[in-house]
């Protein structure tokens, strides 16, 4: 009989990760160079891979496994972030990398893909598991979804096949739906994995850890003491030669609909019963379901469009969207986008919500501030601390911490008051390097843990959320350029929260 | 000679900083360069004479990137009044352009003088900030003189592993009262052997006897400590057997071998364990760790370490 204790220490030992194989569907992308490939490198190098390993690439260009390995090295070697290459590190790692061309749609490629993973399953000791990750355009998805469906290679008794969608999930609410329930009429939902890289970053997931892990801030995280909350993801950055991507995305789309919803999410939600997948995600779901829809008439009072214009800067010349190459002279797309949010629950009804994003804005940064109300008494007068509210700053990026803002006594007479700063580094207490997004990601959806993975429920609600803005925006003749680049946004924007009295922060 | 005082230590650290121009806490947070003053404890670290100071150096700065702290190098038996002095440790993280850098002190005391030192250490803990106290050796931890000191430190952490077993459960024995948060390095060192019998015995129903063997004279505290846990989780007598009375190579460690139900996983090369049952062979690397890899694993638990305490529970029990 065992004794009361298990086996397993959770205290010491890592999560034991089946032996696997990663099939990487779009290995020639950009994205599987910059990120996936460098992330599993360094999973390989902290040892939290098994020791029946594999990876396979998949694209339309023909490759050999050698010439696959040699690129990859490459851009392992130049895009591994804050880590040092070990090439006999990579030495190792690379013999367990292979390379399978064909297209998407064509069926002989699962075929081939079949066979391959059977030979690699005996070669490597990879017990039939597999990890598909579709990092090709998202027109592909469903057809990569449907085609490993028909070929079989979606189930296989004794072993586990999961698969990991990128984003966008959906270009619309329609979209997603219909895209779900392609990618449904094959897998079962705890086969899916959601991917938004916002939730694998340690500082969102530290979140979570901040408001349930401490007692004293949860009972002032509701509508009795917050006034209001700004989420800001800045980026100084243009649409570096994405233009032709972006113009059918725009900012609402690329990070409001997933990334800062998922945020706020995050921000607002419920305390989970525990830490599990399910618990985590019903929460932030519900929190998702109780954003109060905007309704059609509403959308030009809580919704601002922008699109910056050409400006110097530093002498230089930038140009406006419209100049940038691929991109439409007369486009109305939003490059930034803010809204007013409200969530109507108990916590939080009537606590307006601020969120905005932008290219080419002053600096690249990304944080929340949760702004408390007043004191209830002004006893200082004018020189007290009235005019600066108490402030609670979680630096996402690029410097991750946490700040309070509170008055504080001018030293000498009198009774004057300033407002100060208390400011948590993370570096201050902890080492330097965190794992980046996707190496917390990857190593999750190999564990089989979904907890930072987004659920079609949660996708479908925060298409809600975004959808009356879109339907609106689509129908209306924005006056574009509204902004210049290097400002914080279009003047409407801060008429949106003057309306409410309130005023965008500088972060 | 001056009297050593903590207020004037930390007066001369503030001035390190200074010097530095860098009190970076403040409104110079964001900065992406400059440096960066790190702390998320108090590292009391006792040595005695014959333990060599720079090797405890060395130590201490490779923890310092995962687990920046004030240390605090108290050397026991050296010279012939307390002496202290202070240093700044920086380092430039990977990738990044800003300088990481912590507080080092050092205090040296002869063993007469000992009951000197807590008023001073008492002054230069970090506020509000755990303490943690590393003994390499046990008997000295286990000591009457020390245990000022000790009574500092939330967590006591020392290494058993090449002290005879029954020294070091005496000093096991006498420190466990007084420190509820006792740590072994000796344990965290069969980390691997404890998860690789995890994943090869799981789901094994193992009611026969098992077997811990090892190399050496004398019952190394590693394979008592994994006979232990094994009785603890598994609820089945374990016996404790030498193979070879011979020292075993560099890098093989003591423990040689684990037989339960018809699972046996032996050490066969330096970094490398194999396990067998029936047909079935597969191995696992075990990496060679150094003290600062057992210390970082170590600082990095906080909380009741429930698996070592039962461990240790039918360790001592036994003895
Ligand atoms: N890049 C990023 O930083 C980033 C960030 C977040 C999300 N994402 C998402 O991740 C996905 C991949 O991004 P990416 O930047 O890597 O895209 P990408 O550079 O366009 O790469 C996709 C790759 O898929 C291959 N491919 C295209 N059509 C195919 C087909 N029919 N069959 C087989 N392979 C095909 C292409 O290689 P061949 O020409 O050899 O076939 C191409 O290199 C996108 O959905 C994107 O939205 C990207």
């Amino acid at each position: 009989m065992p004794g009361l204790l298990g086996l397993e220490d959770p205290l010491r030992f890592n999560n034991p990760v089946a032996p696997c194989a990663v099939v990487i569907f779009g290995a020639n992308g950009d994205l599987t160079k910059r990120k996936l490939m460098p992330a599993l490198y360094r999973l390989a190098y902290e040892r939290r891979l098994p020791a029946g390993f594999a990876v396979v690439g998949v694209s339309r260009t023909a490759m050999t496994d050698d010439a696959f390995r040699e690129k990859m090295r490459e851009s392992v070697a130049r895009f591994l972030e804050d880590s040092p290459f070990d090439e006999e590190l990579w030495r190792s790692f690379a013999q367990g990398l292979f390379y399978q061309s064909g297209d998407i749609g064509d069926s002989s490629l699962y075929a081939g893909l079949s066979q391959r993973l059977e030979q690699i399953a005996r070669q490597r000791s990879t017990a039939g598991n597999v990890l598909f990750y579709l990092s090709t355009s998202p027109s592909q998805y469903a057809p990569a979804v449907e085609g490993l469906g028909a070929a079989h290679l979606h189930r296989r008794e004794g072993a586990w096949r999961r698969v990991i969608i990128e984003k966008p999930f959906g270009h619309d609410q329609s979209s997603a739906r219909e895209l779900n329930d392609r990618v449904r009429s094959v897998l079962d939902e705890q086969a899916i994995y959601r991917i938004d890289h916002y939730l694998g970053k340690e500082t969102v997931q530290n979140i979570l850890a901040f408001r349930f892990g401490n007692g004293i801030f949860e009972p002032l995280w509701n509508r009795r003491y917050v006034n209001h909350v700004q989420v800001t993801a800045a980026e100084s950055i243009g649409v570096e030669g994405r233009g032709g991507y972006y113009q059918e995305a725009g900012a609402l789309r690329d990070m409001i609909q997933n990334h800062l919803l998922q945020v706020l999410a995050t921000i607002a939600m419920e305390p989970p019963a525990e830490y599990a997948a399910e618990a985590v995600r019903d929460e932030r779901a519900k929190l998702l379901k109780s954003i109060q829809r905007i309704r059609p008439e509403d959308v030009p009072r809580v919704a601002v469009k922008g699109q910056y214009g050409p400006a110097r800067i530093g002498g230089e010349p930038l140009p406006g969207f419209r100049e940038e190459p691929g991109v439409d002279p007369l486009s109305q797309t939003d490059t930034y986008a803010a809204l007013t949010l409200e969530v109507d629950n108990w916590r939080w009804a009537g606590v307006p919500f601020y969120i905005r994003t932008g290219k080419r804005l002053p600096k690249r940064v990304t944080d929340i501030a949760i702004e408390f109300n007043r004191a209830p008494l002004a006893v200082f007068g004018d020189a007290g601390g009235g005019h600066w509210p108490n402030l609670l700053v979680i630096r996402i990026q690029p410097e991750e911490g946490i700040s309070l803002r509170f008055s504080s006594k001018v030293p000498g007479a009198g009774m004057n008051l300033r407002p100060v700063m208390m400011d948590f580094n993370y570096g201050t207490s902890f080492g330097a390097r965190t794992p980046t997004a996707y190496e917390t990601l990857l190593l999750d959806a190999l564990e089989g843990d979904a907890t930072l993975y987004t659920r079609q429920d949660m996708v479908e609600a925060s298409w809600a959320v975004v959808q009356p803005v879109l339907d609106a925006w689509s129908e209306t003749k924005f006056d574009l350029p509204n902004y210049a680049a290097g400002s914080w946004g279009p003047a409407s924007s801060d008429d949106m929260l003057a309306a409410r009295g309130h005023v965008w922060r500088v972060p | 000679m001056a009297r050593v005082d903590a207020g004037r230590l930390l007066a001369e650290l503030n001035e390190g900083w200074r010097a530095m121009g860098n009190d970076h806490t403040g409104a110079h947070a964001n900065d992406s360069t400059g440096v960066l003053r790190a702390c998320s404890m108090t590292l009391i670290a006792v040595a005695s004479a014959a333990d060599d100071p720079e090797d405890l150096s060395r130590t201490l700065a490779s923890i310092m990137h995962d687990h920046p702290n004030r240390s605090i190098v108290l050397r026991v038996g050296v010279g012939e009044h307390v002496e202290a002095s202070t240093a700044i440790q920086c380092w430039l993280p990977f990738g990044r352009q800003k300088q990481v850098c912590c507080e080092e002190i050092r205090v040296s005391a002869p063993r007469g003088q000992l009951d000197e030192v807590p008023p001073i250490l008492r002054g230069l803990c970090v506020a509000d900030l755990p303490v943690v106290v590393w003994c390499r050796d046990a008997a000295l931890a286990a000591s009457a003189d020390l245990a000022p000191v000790l009574q500092l430190a939330g967590k006591v952490v020392v290494e058993t592993s090449s002290a005879p077993a029954s020294a070091a459960c005496h000093s096991l024995s006498a420190l466990r009262p007084g420190h509820p948060r006792i740590a072994d390095l000796a344990w965290t060192r069969i980390t691997r052997w404890r998860e690789f019998i995890a994943r090869e015995a799981s789901g094994l129903c193992a009611t026969a006897p098992g077997e811990v063997t090892y190399s050496g004279q004398g019952e190394p505290m590693a394979a008592l400590y994994l006979a232990a846990w094994l009785r603890a989780v598994m609820n089945v007598p374990i016996s404790l057997r030498c193979e070879d009375p011979q020292p075993p190579q560099p890098g093989m460690g003591r423990i040689r071998a684990v037989r339960l139900a018809g699972l046996e996983m032996r050490r066969t090369a330096p970094a490398v364990v194999e396990a067998s049952c029936g047909l079935s062979r597969s191995s696992s690397v075990f990496p060679l760790l150094d003290n600062a890899a057992l210390l970082r694993d170590e600082l990095a638990i906080w909380g009741a370490d429930p698996y070592y305490d039962a461990a240790l529970g039918h360790l001592l029990e036994r003895r």
